[in-house]
């Protein structure tokens, strides 16, 4: 159907997009490449009376790398990201998990920044940048702020923690080292799809590559996405391999919230998270760094 | 009828493109959804949004003072009469009103109307219509709606249960006792959409003396008019239906929906034309699809493999209505009794009402659903008796010119070679009970064949007919003007090649009129994959007729005898002149512009040799039968409950692929359509709500999912058919779930009865099992 | 409510439109340019019958503001002949009969001209997994990789013409 009749402002900065959000208010969205929100509108699932189009903010559509930390724009498109040298070298497991989604038009328009904002707890990035560490900057009219993954995500699902009259505007994720090794792993039951169930791994090892010095796992699917800090625990000091691996896994299956829907049962998204949380466990115990 | 010599075909058999395809891959074609009428009005519907309730009061005041809204409409609005597409059988049958006016009897069911302006108007004010229900405790499982004391869906249907019959001949309890082998299991056939991509639509237009044209994305346009006529209140010569290019039918556009005469009603009313468009959540939940049926089935076996017990006991889900579940039922059955020859034959069947979303025709009409059941059995018949499960079919199959123990008059049968390339092309000895390891999948391959009608199908009323009249134009050009349909899948093109080749005229000066039914001669419709045999027939006939007289007008104005008479292209020559004497346009014209003139033109009319079924199952009811078989090769993942189709093999006996790619497209699509209910599709409807109702969680397999498929082509030659043709479109999508479903039996060991081979559903049958084999 | 002056260019013609807000691509080019080749289907960017390709992307026009795309260029299967003469791609459609209803058709030819534009010597699995957002519910996608597959071998589609005389 077609969406409701709505007013259409395009912000030609990120100032202007601050004052008419903060004018608006609760009555206004914020869109960028729209795939999370056109299907919305289509369906007359939401109904805002103001569109703020921050999409030609060019300053938002960059990726830098710089002291170790790079930087991605609000509204760099998945494809952009998809076909970064620098995603690829200082945060390979963003771009593979970039592939993942969905399909080229939909990378072609979507952004990291309506992604993120959006929060569908069945999507790659939420649970992939939780995974790396990655933390936020948030605009307002009242000033700027920063927010870790954890702080922005905090067990939420189709909102985050950021208040009605702010944005999302930077993306920072700290540099992957050569010590630096990940794992992905998602099933969806039909191409295409937002995932069943999908697993993010980050495993920093020592530099004889032989000891587990820290980890992050990370898992969407279920009722929202989130870090797993037993699992995470357990692999701290550890040896990569099947017995560090196995207590991991069983920690993130019974963790991972997950309800009954026409996916499948709850029992069996926790049999397959545990399934892909070996296979990406696995992959990064043996993945290098760079791609 | 005779025919000519293969080996001189020039255009029948030949791969030669589309004559619908440059105007589809340019995006020229006007489907339904494209076109417009000036002062076209926007129309929707407000659905119930209960299962079962009465309605007590609808106050539409709000709606209809909303500026831009031109008419709002109810069921008290309407005269109240019913429709059913099998209502011209049995007045039970016909049990649906356009608009309800007591009960609503699922939740989608239609209650209201609105023509507006645009469509946020006509949204508007059907949110504004304040309807007040009662409800009613409401059955969703056809089992319990038999029970005493459930709910009554449809007055003077106690019990719910709308279609009973029984099928049979000989003694099936005596040869069951007496079987060496007997295999039996309770089976359950998923509820699958036919998600045509283009979703239903009306447009109606009426003149101003009260004549209505509907501009149809249908499958067949002489029922609809017969439909609509009827609940209109109208006969058949009041309405027009205007056949558009429709971007999918699949059975889902044979009959009538609801907004057909919604629209009419809402187009009388303002005195402009009305459109109603579904939206795609309208189109999963308020149009047709498969029936959901539960199967006990009993097979019996003599130790040397000859099968001498066929039992089957079937409860079909009719949901809130019945619509074509009595023909699914019954075509469902006498496919399944006649696939082997048995001689001792039950078939008990049922069709229970319960207030879930309504099914109806989709491509197999109830073919696939038991052959699901049958084959699945059959693989393991074969397994108990020892015998090898492609031999044992071959054994107990159809054989050429045989007559079944249903009274069925098999001519061109080609089912054994079916099997037989199908097991040469799949690797069969090679992958078959090897269960190759990769890592954590599995490698299986399993085996599934059918029957099918292929010459027509005498089950709507008794009409199985087709006409056609073809004119030669004044360029030597030719109209065809045909009741058969171009629904997509290429029934245009073989009728042009149909033409080229008994008229000689080239493919690109035969123009195709697929307009309307004031215009087209009679055709009961594309289903049973009928088009091409029965309007082939009608077509070729014409074109017979109208070559006689071209021949004789040539004769007339060139002073010859027939025999002499020798056309090449456009040109005319007679024996013993070397030079052309004439062409065909100056023959054209020479016909009537004279005094006592003629136009050089034919007509054909077809109508099978066949009877209708009777009540014990008995009658030939085709001019000829199809075969087919499929291989589908799967990886099994045991650690997620993947089955990945990794490559499928499709044979078909068609007799003579008068379009060989068309033949391969029916295949693969059909096979991809049966591998969708295997794997990854499920209407998922739980207390009467489709959960699912939208593309993103519906699962139509993608590119990605879909194997690669190998259609194969047996040729045989039926002599009832257009150059030896018989049809092929359903029997592509009968066997694939029993293939798939055996294919992973034979990779872990596991024998699923429920559709969708879904992950959940074959990790739980793992881990009942204990252990992958 | 208040429109947006938007400027297109469309299939190589410069256009200026007063655009809703609440207006798709989708809209913009069926409606207000009598497009029509582009069609709705699944109103959620997940079936690709809306695929229009926007500055050389392909994009799901159904779910793209026209608001957003000022200055951009847009081309619909309507802009694929160029001088009377069909797209390689539609001309291997044609050959291959990778069509039969055509209700998809021109969203997958202007996915595979997109495919293709990107990376002419993609594998089939590479064109499989890239197409996953356009569904056909006709033809398998056996005969719509064959087409692929006669784009890739240089194949010009003169025989297309040839085979109807």
């Amino acid at each position: 159907m077609k969406p409701f009749p709505f007013d259409y402002r395009i912000a030609e900065n990120v100032d202007e997009a601050l004052a008419l959000l903060a004018a608006e208010g609760v009555d206004a969205k914020l869109v960028a490449g729209g795939q999370s929100l056109g299907p919305m509108l289509n369906y007359h699932l939401v109904r805002p009376d103001y569109l703020i189009d921050v999409n030609r903010i060019a300053e938002l559509h960059e990726i830098r790398h710089e002291d170790g930390v790079l930087q991605i724009g609000a509204t760099t498109t998945e494809a952009a990201i998809e076909q970064s040298d620098l995603v690829r070298q200082h945060a390979p497991l963003l771009a593979v998990a970039t592939s993942h989604i969905g399909f080229p038009s939909i990378r072609h328009r979507g952004t990291i920044g309506g992604s993120v904002s959006h929060n569908d707890p069945a999507a790659e990035y939420p649970a992939t940048l939780l995974a790396l560490d990655a933390s936020f900057e948030v605009a307002s009219m009242r000033g700027v702020r920063k927010v870790t993954a954890t702080e922005l995500f905090s067990d939420r699902f189709l909102e985050t923690t950021i208040e009605p009259d702010e944005m999302i505007t930077r993306i920072t994720i700290p540099s992957a080292t050569s010590t630096t090794h990940f794992g992905f792993a998602e099933f969806e039951e039909r191409a295409g799809d937002f995932a069943t169930a999908g697993v993010a791994v980050v495993l920093t090892m020592n530099d004889a590559h032989d000891q587990i010095v820290a980890a992050a796992i990370s898992a969407f699917g279920g009722l929202y996405s989130t870090r797993f800090s037993t699992a995470e625990a357990a692999l701290i000091g550890a040896q990569p391999g099947a017995e560090a691996f196995d207590d991991a896994t069983a920690a993130v299956a019974s963790e991972f919230a997950v309800g009954t829907d026409v996916h499948g049962s709850a029992s069996y998204r926790r049999r397959l998270v545990r399934t892909l949380t070996r296979g990406a466990l696995n992959d990064a115990a043996t993945l290098q760094p760079a791609l | 009828m005779t025919m000519t010599d293969p080996t001189e075909w020039k255009v029948v058999g030949k791969s030669i493109l589309r004559v619908d395809g440059l105007d589809k891959v340019t995006g020229n074609t006007v489907y339904g959804s494209d076109f417009s009428l000036p002062g076209m009005l926007t129309g929707k519907i407000l659905r119930s949004p209960y299962p079962h309730a009465r309605i007590v009061s609808i106050d539409t005041s709000a709606a209809q003072a909303l500026p831009g809204v031109r008419a709002v409409l109810t069921g008290a609005d309407t005269s109240g009469t019913t429709f059913g597409f099998q209502g011209v059988i049995s007045k039970q049958l016909a049990d649906k009103m356009p608009l309800e006016r007591d009960k609503v009897r699922f939740i989608g069911d239609e209650v209201a109307a609105v023509a507006a302006d645009d469509e946020h108007t006509a949204l508007t004010a059907i949110d504004l219509i304040e309807v007040e229900y009662e409800e009613l405790p409401a059955v969703f499982d056809p089992f319990a709606a038999r029970e005493p004391g459930a709910p009554v869906i449809h007055d003077g249907v106690d019990g719910n249960v709308v279609d009973i019959f029984d099928y049979g001949s000989g003694d099936v309890d005596g040869a069951l006792a007496a079987a060496d082998v007997v295999v039996s299991g309770e089976f359950y056939s998923s509820p699958v959409h036919p998600v045509a991509m283009e979703t239903h639509q009306a447009l109606a237009d009426w003149d101003a003396a009260g004549r209505l044209t509907m501009y149809a994305s249908t499958q067949m346009p002489f029922q609809l008019r017969t439909h609509l006529s009827h609940v209109l209140g109208l006969t058949e010569g009041d309405v027009k239906i205007a056949k558009m290019p429709t971007g999918g039918g699949f059975g889902g556009r044979m009959e009538m929906h609801p907004l057909d005469p919604i629209a009419a009603l809402l187009a009388k009313q303002t005195g402009r034309p009305v459109r109603i468009q579904y939206s795609r959540a309208e189109e999963f939940l308020a149009t047709r699809f498969r029936h959901p049926i539960h199967m006990k089935m009993t097979l019996g076996a003599k130790a040397d493999g000859t099968m001498t017990a066929f039992d089957l006991d079937m409860l079909l889900d009719s949901g809130a209505y019945v619509a074509q579940a009595s023909g699914v039922a019954r075509v469902g059955s006498k496919n399944a009794m006649t696939l082997y020859r048995v001689a001792n034959t039950r078939v008990h069947s049922e069709v229970a009402y319960t207030n879930n979303p309504y099914a109806s025709a989709y491509r197999g009409y109830g073919n696939p659903q038991v052959n699901f059941a049958h084959e699945v059995l059959v693989t393991e018949l074969a397994e108990k008796l020892g015998i090898d499960e492609i031999e044992l079919r071959i054994q107990n199959g159809n054989k050429p010119n045989t007559e079944s123990y249903f009274g069925q008059l098999i001519g061109s049968c080609e089912y054994e070679q079916v099997l037989r390339k199908g097991r040469e092309l799949s690797n069969w000895d090679e992958i078959h009970g090897k269960k190759q390891r990769n890592g954590s999948k599995v490698r299986g391959l399993g085996v599934a064949s059918c029957i099918n009608v292929g010459g027509g199908a005498r089950d709507q009323g008794d009409s199985d007919s087709s006409g056609c009249v073809l004119i030669m134009q004044d360029d030597g050009s030719v109209t065809v003007n045909t009741g058969g349909q171009e629904i997509g899948s290429g029934g245009s093109t073989v009728f042009a090649q149909i033409v080229a080749e008994e008229l000689g005229v080239s493919i690109d000066r035969i123009h195709l009129e697929q307009s309307d039914t004031d215009l087209m001669p009679w055709d009961i419709g594309a289903h049973a994959q009928r088009n091409v045999f029965c309007a082939g027939n009608a077509v070729l006939t014409a074109a017979r007729e109208t070559k006689q007289v071209l021949i004789e007008e040539i004769c007339r104005q060139l002073e010859c005898a027939a025999e002499d008479v020798s056309i090449h292209g456009s040109n005319v020559y007679i024996a013993g002149m070397s030079d052309p004497q004439a062409t065909i346009p100056e023959i054209a014209r020479g016909a009537h512009f004279r005094p006592g003139g003629q136009l050089i033109w034919g007509k054909g009319f077809y109508d099978p040799p066949t009877i209708k079924t009777d009540p014990k199952g008995y009658g030939n009811q085709s001019a000829a039968y199809s075969f087919g078989a499929q291989f589908a090769e799967v990886e099994v993942d045991v650690e997620t409950g993947h089955v990945d189709v990794v490559r499928l093999v499709g044979t078909n006996d068609v007799g003579v692929a008068i379009n060989p790619a068309g033949v391969e497209g029916q295949i693969e699509g059909g096979a991809l359509q049966g591998i969708g209910q295997a794997t990854t599709e499920l209407m998922h409807i739980e207390n009467g709500e489709l959960l699912n109702s939208m593309m993103h969680n519906y699962g139509v397999p993608t590119a990605l999912d879909a194997p690669p498929i190998l259609a194969h082509i047996v040729e045989s030659s039926e002599p009832t058919g257009p150059f030896g043709a018989k049809g092929v479109g359903e029997a592509t999508i009968v066997p694939t779930c029993a293939a798939v479903t055996n294919a992973v039996y034979d990779a872990i060991g596991v024998r699923i009865t429920e559709l969708p081979l879904s992950p959940e559903r074959i990790l739980d049958a793992i881990d009942a099992q204990g252990e992958p084999a | 409510m208040k429109t947006n002056s938007i400027s297109l260019s469309v299939n190589g013609e410069d256009h200026t439109l007063d655009v809703q807000g609440n207006e798709t691509l989708l809209d913009t080019v069926r409606h207000a340019l009598f497009l029509t080749g582009a069609k709705m289907s699944c109103e959620e960017g997940r079936c690709g019958s809306c695929t229009l390709l926007v500055d050389g992307n392909a994009v799901a026009s159904c779910i793209v503001l026209t608001s957003d795309l000022d200055g951009a260029s847009v081309t619909t299967i309507e802009g694929l002949q160029v001088g009377g003469k069909l797209h390689p791609v539609q001309e291997a459609f044609l050959e291959a009969t990778g069509l039969q209803c055509g209700y998809c058709t021109p969203g997958m030819v202007m996915s595979c001209v997109s495919i293709l534009d990107k990376d002419p010597t993609a594998s089939e699995e590479q064109v499989r997994t890239k197409l996953s957002g356009n569904i056909c519910r006709c033809t398998g996608y056996v005969k719509i990789l064959d087409a692929v597959r006669l784009v890739q071998q240089g194949h010009q589609g003169h025989q297309g013409q040839e085979a109807r005389s």
